[in-house]
């Protein structure tokens, strides 16, 4: 089990990240020997380390990705823009083509993401991408693009990035050149003085001159990590500001989360209404009016007085019998109240009791985690259990419930013929929408031929 | 008389078969679904299908809809529908287009066996059975204008007798009125729901609902 308090808060994490490396502390050493390492060797270390380092080649071949990439994304991103200013005033294409451009942009900046912290080390979060909620159609996740007015910053980063890049390689372009024709001159202090094939004229450089030189060029070469470096930290900011998370798409997503959450349950609780509607109709009602029925037929033979009532009262017994049974499970399924009282693990040894397949249940969770999350953790296993009975076909299956990183993981597999789907008005989608109504997530994988799993993830506050 | 009897649950089904059974009526059918409903009714032509509301596929009011058809495409076919709910609004799409031979009961009203048969009787023999729940709901239901809010409430008492099918000695038994009070209020009843006097005595009582549900 993960205490929530012993993680390091979210906030601190990107703060690190934002920081990048930070440069190790100097290894300490005798009074005397201290202000010569802090004042003369510590600002030397790291250009000399970091001088033909991996780092420093990574980065310097950013410049030239950066600036490769750069102008085919922009190319690309300014033709998008086009395009959407084009057909922005056609209904129905250009929100297509709007959606459409800030999804090439999505991909472009995941692109970026990656380029950064493979060639840089610089991890930027990513800024929120819309998420339609689980029951979505394919046509809502489309336009979903569309509709996220924080996005419109990455195609922004393409068109502002280029010319930072191309100004970030010409200097570096300068500076190496500059570097390489300071040594150049300084191996020809006398003579014609050629620049490598092009004769600058005799040049009297004389001692001092051929050492200011070296000097120049030795700064030059070293200072290369720090030009690199620079444009990195440049390119870096950019996208961090444009690329990485918004306060304002934070809080879109964080309301269109909880809104789509709100829609969830008030949809899951009518679905569960509706279940038990349907259980209690399609169930119960039929066995207590055929029971009725059973004892006015009885009746109607004893008010004749002349034929045998045993088989028509026998009949009644065994249904009136079954009813209490149906309506005892019934009652279990709409709550069952060993749940408030004992707590999950409790209520599931009755649940997979019922199921004909052997499951195996492992519950890793000790303390109690407040009534809806486990309801919410119980009714996943109920309905996994009741889809394995129904529809499964299996040998046997394992109900698996711990804790982790803040979160409750309920995993149900069996080895069943698979093929279940999240279908509209289903079982399972039902569990998906009651699942995301407190934040959690869901997951089902189930291939034709099996095995189905079953994976629920929910938040322990939400 | 023969008998399909259309109803999901197959306790009900069976139960209604020896409910039947019990008072000598043959049944010729027993189906699970609307459409094996219509399917059994072609090949069998029964006197009368009774038939349960909600069945399957859509567990909605798929075998209401099957009744209708059934009225539609034969005629013949006595109709006796039953369901767990009472909906007048049910009633009402049953009942418009031919009221002879109709039935609409709470399924509840299986378990009084001999009223059941006597209904199954009354609709097979071109009769129209209500449900008093369903006129319960129609009165229920205050509309400033229309015939019902012509009646008093004593002819609104007797009217929802009558649609249980209550003769007008059996509704003066109820009232505690006698027989002469029963026939005025029927009287009165026909009259300011503009009901024509000439119709056959059994056919105008059962319209003097039907008349309301159509409205």
């Amino acid at each position: 089990m993960v205490d929530r308090s012993q993680r390091p808060p979210q906030r601190d994490k990107a703060l690190a990240g934002a920081v990048g490396r930070a440069a190790r502390p100097g290894d300490a050493g005798g009074p005397a020997s201290i202000v010569f390492v802090n004042l003369v060797l510590q600002p030397l270390r790291r250009p000399l380390r970091s001088f033909g380092s991996r780092r420093t080649w990574l980065e310097s071949a950013d410049l030239v990705v950066n600036l490769v990439v750069g102008a085919c994304f922009a190319t690309a991103t300014a033709a998008a823009l086009l395009i959407v200013l084009a057909t922005s005033w056609v209904l129905g294409v250009g929100v297509m083509c709007r959606a459409g451009a800030l999804w090439l942009s999505g991909q472009m900046a995941r692109f970026e993401r990656w380029r950064l912290q493979r060639l840089g080390g610089v991890r930027v979060e990513p800024r929120r991408l819309p998420e339609p909620g689980p029951l979505a159609s394919r046509r809502e996740r489309q336009l979903a693009w569309g509709r996220a007015s924080w996005l419109w910053s990455l195609p922004a980063y393409q068109l502002a990035r280029l010319p930072l890049a191309a100004a970030a390689a010409f200097v570096a372009v300068g500076w190496a050149w500059g570097t390489v024709v300071c040594f150049v001159l300084a191996g020809q202090p006398k003579g014609p003085t050629l620049l490598l094939a092009w004769n600058v004229g005799p040049l009297a450089l004389g001692a001092p001159g051929t050492v200011g030189l070296v000097v120049a060029g030795a700064a030059g070469a070293l200072l290369w990590p720090a030009l690199a470096g620079a444009a990195m930290a440049l390119d870096a900011g950019l996208a961090r500001r444009l690329l990485g998370p918004s306060r304002g798409s934070e809080l879109a997503a964080q309301v269109s989360r909880l809104s789509d959450a709100r829609s969830l349950a008030v949809e899951s609780a009518e679905a569960e209404r509706r279940r038990i509607e349907r259980d209690l109709h399609d169930g119960l009602q039929p066995q207590l009016v055929s029971l009725a029925l059973e004892l006015g037929l009885a009746r109607a033979r004893n008010d004749q007085g002349s034929r045998a009532i045993g088989p028509m009262l026998e009949r009644a017994h065994e249904e009136a019998k079954r009813a209490v049974e149906d309506l005892r499970n019934l009652v279990r399924g709409i709550h069952p109240s060993v749940l408030d009282e004992r707590g999950v693990d409790a209520a599931l040894s009755a649940l997979v009791a019922s199921c004909p397949v052997p499951v195996a249940v492992d519950v890793a969770v000790q303390r109690r985690l407040g009534p809806a999350l486990e309801a919410t953790a119980y009714f996943v296993v109920a309905e996994a259990v009741t889809n394995i009975t129904k529809h499964a076909g299996a040998q046997r299956a394992t109900v698996a419930i711990s804790e982790q990183d803040g979160a409750l993981k309920v995993v149900v597999t069996d080895d069943g013929r698979g093929g279940a789907r999240l279908s509209p008005g289903g079982g399972l989608a039902g569990l998906a929408a009651r699942v995301a109504s407190i934040d959690g997530t869901f997951a089902l994988s189930s291939p034709e031929g099996g095995p189905t799993r079953i994976e629920a993830v929910l938040p322990c506050e939400w | 008389m023969r008998v399909v009897i259309a109803d999901d649950s197959v306790l009900l089904r069976e139960g209604i078969a020896r409910l039947l059974a019990e008072g000598g009526i043959e049944v010729a059918a027993r189906v699970g679904d609307a459409k094996s409903l219509l399917d059994a009714v072609e090949v069998e032509r029964p006197d009368l299908a009774v038939v349960d509301v909600r069945m399957p596929p859509g567990h909605r009011d798929e075998g209401l809809r099957a009744a209708i058809e059934i009225r539609r495409r034969w005629p013949a076919v006595a109709l006796l529908v039953l369901s767990q709910f009472v909906e007048e609004r049910y009633a009402a799409e049953l009942l418009s287009a031919e009221t002879t031979g109709v039935g609409y009961l709470l399924k509840d009203r299986v378990a009084d066996v001999a009223e059941f048969l006597d209904a199954v009787e009354q609709v097979a023999g071109g009769g129209t059975v209500i449900d008093p729940d369903v006129v319960r709901q129609l009165l229920a239901r205050t509309r400033k204008s229309g015939p019902l809010a012509r009646l008093t409430a004593r002819e609104k008492e007797v009217l929802s007798l009558m649609a249980e099918g209550c003769s007008n000695s059996a509704i003066a038994e109820r009232l505690v009125v006698s027989a002469g009070a029963v026939e005025k209020h029927v009287s009165n009843i026909f009259m300011k729901l503009d009901l024509p006097a000439d119709d056959e005595r059994h056919q105008r009582r059962v319209m003097a609902v039907v008349h309301y549900l159509n409205s």
